[in-house]
């Protein structure tokens, strides 16, 4: 009779049974051992996402107990952001999780520390100036992220170095595969031109880089850049698949901007260029956050666009050595803080670069 | 016959050679080397008694029984020439990839599906990685989709949480959807 009714219950079928017949239920269906060993049940709940596994917490007070322990061990929440930083107001630490897409949700530190062995973030940002505390804060956690973004606004010495330093050490209790080092352009070529030191803090990720050029820096512009340009093409040995550069602008400035990175790219550095792109961010102030935030989402939102959309006004550019410039205005938001793409076609080979052009009213 | 030697231990003739296994309920199992060695455990110990393994005597499994471990064996016979599993994960959720079964391995779980755990206990202590996994995962299934109170009904588990434990769980789990 046990291989009869074996055979009947199907997956759909059992459930039904065991409410009907509870003597059916304890000779057929498998009672849980009572010592189950702790592995055992780890390695069933490895199968299931986060939410199932905290709803097994529920079942009963063993199962309870191996997870809450075992915590580390088991499926992860993913979500999509967590950011740190400081808070301008308040000159306080703010902590902001965003799930799914909601809105991001405010939460404490606490919190977090509680929460963080079983959540992961596809993104990890830690705000301008917030390293030093958090190496406090962190020291007993590891956070698993995927990626990762330091900053300072700092143009000293004596505070881009140290914050170079927080953010190698805290490199151990991140697990993150991308590294995004905000920098002022003086600590960027210094990282790059002593690669023993770079070694030393940044080898073992991709890293990703922002060199950001002040714009009260007396330096004029196309000697900032051409060294920029000058540091990439020796870095070739160093591992980046984005390298960022910010320039402060005047509007008027722009064009010659522009025409002097495709200047770049087809005579000096598209050979043996490293990179695939470079993006351009235009802003008021480097840490005005939510210009920031105005930035990145609509750069997300960009990339998806179709750009023959008669949104855009096209300026076309064919240089005399066959490269063409196509440049892409927003029609909506021309004096707001508005985007554009920049095409540099080559029409010998049908090369094409695309270089991701941000731009905001700069005053 | 009495002695085998252990630097014949894994050449093919000795897969072929057969092994006496008891099982805690006192039952003997003659059973193929090549076979039983699907079994880690089991190998360890062809492996460690070497010289003064007694084919005929037998090996005894203090921790299985009978019954299950007929189903452990048909299991072995199946595998007895299958490539080890590899168990992989997301790397960033952690969550375990699922196998994809054979209709050999679907219809052996239908088969036996009444006693998952004793197999998941029986191929946790045996060392057998493919029908540990591949147990754990018709478990996991199981318990997919569930809530607790199917869970506990399905498993015969006792629900000894008071109200004020599982509210507490329910408060720390703010992400969950039940």
């Amino acid at each position: 009779m046990g291989a009869v009714l074996d055979k009947f219950l199907g997956d759909d079928l059992y459930t039904s049974i065991i409410k009907k017949q509870s003597v059916l239920r304890l000779e057929y269906l498998g009672i849980a051992p009572e010592y189950l060993p702790s592995e055992v049940l780890t390695d069933i709940l490895n199968y299931l996402n986060r939410n199932e596994v905290e709803k097994c917490q529920l079942v009963c007070r063993r199962w309870d107990r191996v997870i809450d322990y075992s915590a580390r061990g088991l499926p992860l929440r993913l979500l999509p952001k967590l950011t740190i930083s400081l808070d301008n107001r308040k000159n306080t630490m703010a902590y902001k999780i965003k799930k799914d897409d909601d809105m991001e949700e405010i939460v404490n530190p606490t919190f977090i520390l509680e929460k963080m062995p079983m959540l992961i973030f596809e993104k990890i940002v830690l705000g301008p100036d917030s390293l030093s505390s958090l190496e406090e804060i962190f020291s007993t956690q590891q956070i698993p992220g995927v990626f990762c973004r330091f900053g300072t606004t700092s143009q000293r010495d004596s505070e881009y170095l140290p914050l170079v330093h927080n953010a190698s050490k805290l490199l151990k209790y991140l697990s993150i595969k991308t590294l995004n080092l905000a920098l002022p352009m003086k600590a960027f070529i210094y990282l790059l031109t002593d690669p023993s030191l770079f070694q030393q803090y940044c080898l073992p990720i991709e890293l990703n880089i922002r060199a950001f050029f002040p714009y009260s820096t007396p330096v004029p512009i196309p000697q900032r850049m051409n060294s920029f340009f000058h540091v990439l093409g020796i870095s070739h040995d160093i591992q980046m698949h984005k390298c960022f550069l910010y320039l402060a602008l005047c509007d008027y400035k722009v064009m010659d901007v522009c025409e002097r990175l495709f200047h770049a790219f087809c005579h000096e550095w598209y050979s043996g260029f490293p990179f695939k792109a470079i993006v351009f961010e235009f802003r008021n102030h480097w840490n005005r956050a939510p210009i920031k935030r105005f930035l990145i989402q609509n750069r997300l939102e960009h990339r998806s666009e179709n750009h023959n959309d008669s949104r855009f006004d096209v300026y076309e550019k064919i240089r005399d050595d066959g490269w063409t410039l196509n440049i892409y205005l927003d029609k909506v938001i021309k004096l707001r803080p508005t985007f554009s793409d920049f095409h540099f076609l080559n029409h010998d080979n049908e090369k094409v670069i695309n270089v991701m052009f941000t731009e905001c009213a700069l005053q | 016959m009495a002695t085998e030697s252990a630097n014949g231990v894994s050449s093919p003739e000795l897969n072929e050679r057969d092994v006496v296994i008891t099982t805690n309920d006192n039952r003997n199992f003659t059973v193929k080397i090549g076979v039983a060695r699907v079994s880690k455990t089991i190998n360890n110990m062809i492996q460690d008694l070497g010289e003064s393994l007694d084919l005929s005597s037998g090996i005894p499994l203090p921790n299985v029984d009978g019954p299950i471990f007929e189903k452990v064996l048909e299991w072995c016979e199946e595998h007895k020439n299958a490539p080890e599993i590899k168990v992989e994960q997301d790397p960033h959720t952690r969550e375990r990839k699922w196998f994809t079964m054979t209709e050999w391995e679907e219809e052996y779980f239908r088969k036996f599906l009444s006693h998952l755990w004793d197999l998941a206990m029986a191929a946790n202590y045996l060392e057998i990685p493919s029908l540990y996994y591949y147990t754990c995962q018709k478990l996991a299934e199981r318990i997919k989709g569930r809530t607790p109170e199917q869970i506990r009904e399905m498993f015969g588990i006792e629900d000894d949480l008071t109200e004020e434990e599982k509210a507490e769980i329910r408060r720390t789990n703010v992400w969950c959807t039940y």
